[in-house]
């Protein structure tokens, strides 16, 4: 059996085949969350969690109580109303949930600010649009830095705890798009490392048993080495001081909008004054 | 440690634009296994008369990995047969560009002990690479792979960087560049040498040379826990902050009696710019052992340059511990004689008093080991 968590549709003849696979359900509606969750569980799939992309902001959702125990990574596309959130916030606190919004509008990052400073664990995600930089660099301060107890932020959360120097760390795994950590499939029953190379039919694999036997494989090997091939762009995202956290995540945007150089070059060193005041630990103040 | 640059062939496939082999005619030639056994014959004789001592053979070249596995694996034969009282006292150590490199080269590297490779590297389009326009892409793929290779196989590398003309563009994007990469072992910058007028348009001078330290000096400083092994940076920490005394071979004063520098048909040299040049050579290995080419009277004259330019043209120096005139094949290339100091010693000073001194907040305080008057 592999180690890859396998991001599927909630689809019951595709859970089927994936008995005793880690799963991350993906779906796009929380009224099939009850009948996925069941269908994962009858299948024997391991529940990772349910990835739930919504076109509804989040206060005009309806949560249910008997959500309180499965995981759910849910994407929505904005806050909304504060007051609506609010009246959601009993719950969401007892639910194992995180919140992302995406990361391409002032607005979304300052939701993601405020949900974290409610407790929440939020993700900050890519979006379709340009990424306000400096207003996700304040977020990452505010994630990294806020003294006021808040629920974690990621990729901050996640780079603050794994990034190391020697060592390559991909935060896009927050995400579900880091290839040593899982496979995605489409309803084909076809196998790939994002949903853009589903998409693109750069397919790692045809079944769960050819996932299984990814370590072996070529194509996987050449998947993880494909991040080198920025180092062939002499002013690509290789020459960026933040390319050791962001490892060309943002490289299709990046010549137009070369402000996450900025942003990724800042957040290292962010990164990097976290786990040092981390280390050493915090400051005692004199008692009385 | 005696250290022995074994220009085991002076072939190459990387084309570099700077580079002195390509422009010179009558080379090319690689080293027979009959002057390889020769190699470790003298070997094992110098550690066999000088029990307490050590032996570094740099695989050199032109492009050493050229050879084949075969080749590295009929060397550790050789070694097995020819030094088999004296080879823990062996250390091999390769500079390569590693575009050859294969996994038929693994386990013979790890047989010979070799557990990190030097290479050198250069973003710059065009630099090098295979035909007369220097196919870069097609030259950096096949790098990229073979790095991808060594760090899989759990070899350390490290990386010499020659700073060209292009390099003074954009110092900081070729720092990020490099260290990128994240190096396991150092990171070398080092100014490209030319000596003729064709390729003026690449060279450097010593003061553009301080200004590209200069200007990538404060990211290093700033994060050197990122970045720990980038030269010149580290050695001088090293002297001028922890007290250490770590210096390169052109700085330390010290080269004289510890080089030997091998051509393919088993000439030695003081090194290879000196062979290059025809200067210092010490005979063929068939004919002298290590211990008399190493204690070959030519050479004396590096020992009493020392003396020369230390109340000659370094007189009064402050940093001339950190130097101690530089190289003395930079003289003989400027100057036709060795008793000069270096031109390049004016960036070592020019960076320690510009950049170095100011942005650490150190300053150098001589020891007072052979100062000049």
């Amino acid at each position: 059996m592999g180690h890859h968590i396998i991001v599927c549709p909630a689809d019951a003849a595709l859970l089927n085949r994936l008995g005793g696979r880690a799963v991350v359900l993906r779906l796009t509606s929380l009224e099939d969350l009850d009948r996925a969750v069941g269908d994962a569980r009858q299948a024997g799939a391991l529940l990772h969690c349910a990835a739930v992309e919504l076109r509804h902001p989040l206060g005009l959702l309806t949560l249910e109580e008997r959500w309180k125990d499965i995981p759910i990574a849910l994407a929505v596309p904005s806050v909304g109303r504060l007051r609506d959130v609010v009246g959601l916030m009993p719950l969401i606190r007892q639910m194992n949930i995180r919140i992302g919004l995406p990361a391409d509008s002032a607005e979304n990052l300052t939701g993601l600010r405020i949900l974290a400073s409610w407790g929440v664990a939020c993700t900050a995600t890519p979006g379709s649009g340009p990424i306000p930089w400096d207003r996700f660099s304040d977020l990452a301060t505010y994630a990294l830095f806020g003294l006021v107890p808040h629920g974690p932020v990621e990729p901050f959360d996640h780079l603050a705890k794994h990034y190391a120097a020697n060592a390559r760390t991909d935060f896009r795994g927050v995400w579900f798009e880091d290839p040593t950590r899982f496979v995605h499939m489409d309803a084909s029953g076809r196998f790939a490392f994002s949903p853009a190379e589903l998409a693109a039919g750069e397919f790692a694999g045809l079944t769960p048993d050819e996932v299984d036997r990814i370590d072996d494989s070529d194509f996987y090997r050449n998947r993880l080495e494909s991040w080198r091939a920025v180092f062939l762009e002499k002013d690509g995202c290789a020459s960026c001081p933040g390319w050791r956290i962001c490892l060309g995540a943002f490289q299709n945007t990046a010549r137009t909008e070369p402000r996450c150089r900025d942003a990724f070059g800042g957040l290292l060193d962010e990164i990097e004054r976290h786990q040092a005041s981390a280390r050493k630990g915090r400051r005692e103040l004199w008692q009385a | 440690m005696a250290s022995l640059i074994l220009k085991a062939t002076e072939q190459c496939n990387s084309n570099c634009y700077y580079c002195d082999v390509v422009t010179k005619r009558g080379r090319g030639g690689s080293m027979s296994l009959e002057v390889l056994e020769q190699v470790f014959t003298r070997t094992n004789e110098y550690l066999e008369n000088n029990p307490g001592e050590r032996v570094e053979l740099l695989w050199h070249g032109g492009e050493p990995l050229l050879l084949g596995p075969g080749y590295y694996r009929r060397a550790w034969e050789l070694q097995q047969e020819l030094c088999s009282g004296t080879r823990s006292r062996i250390h091999h150590a390769i500079q390569t560009n590693l575009t050859c490199f294969t996994e038929a080269f693994v386990e013979i590297f790890r047989l010979l002990g070799i557990g990190s490779l030097g290479t050198s590297y250069d973003p710059e389009p065009h630099m090098r690479g295979p035909g007369p326009g220097r196919d870069s892409d097609a030259y950096n793929r096949m790098f990229l792979r073979a790095v991808s290779l060594v760090e899989r196989h759990g070899f350390g590398w490290g990386m010499i960087y020659v700073v060209t003309k292009r390099s003074l563009e954009h110092p900081a994007d070729v720092f990020y560049f490099l260290t990128n990469f994240r190096l396991s072992g150092g990171l070398n910058l080092n100014p490209v040498l030319i000596y003729d007028e064709v390729r003026r348009d690449v060279a450097v001078t010593p003061e553009e040379f301080v200004e590209f330290l200069g200007a990538i000096f404060p990211l290093w400083w700033n994060h050197r826990a990122r970045y720990p092994d980038v030269e010149p940076f580290k050695s001088l920490v090293t002297n001028i902050i922890d007290g250490g005394n770590s210096l390169a071979c052109v700085d330390s004063g010290s080269c004289t009696y510890q080089h030997i520098n091998i051509a393919p048909n088993g000439d030695t040299s003081q090194c290879g710019r000196s062979a290059d040049w025809g200067l210092l050579q010490y005979g063929n290995i068939r004919d002298r052992s290590f211990d008399d080419i190493l204690h070959d009277r030519q050479r004396d004259q590096l020992r009493d340059r020392i003396t020369v330019i230390a109340s000659g043209d370094c007189a009064g120096c402050r940093v001339w511990e950190l130097c101690h005139g530089g190289c003395p094949l930079d003289a003989w290339s400027k100057h036709g004689d060795f008793a000069h100091k270096s031109e390049w010693c004016e960036a070592r000073r020019g960076f320690i008093e510009r950049y170095f001194e100011p942005i650490s907040g150190r300053k150098f305080e001589p020891k007072g080991a052979f100062l000049p008057s």
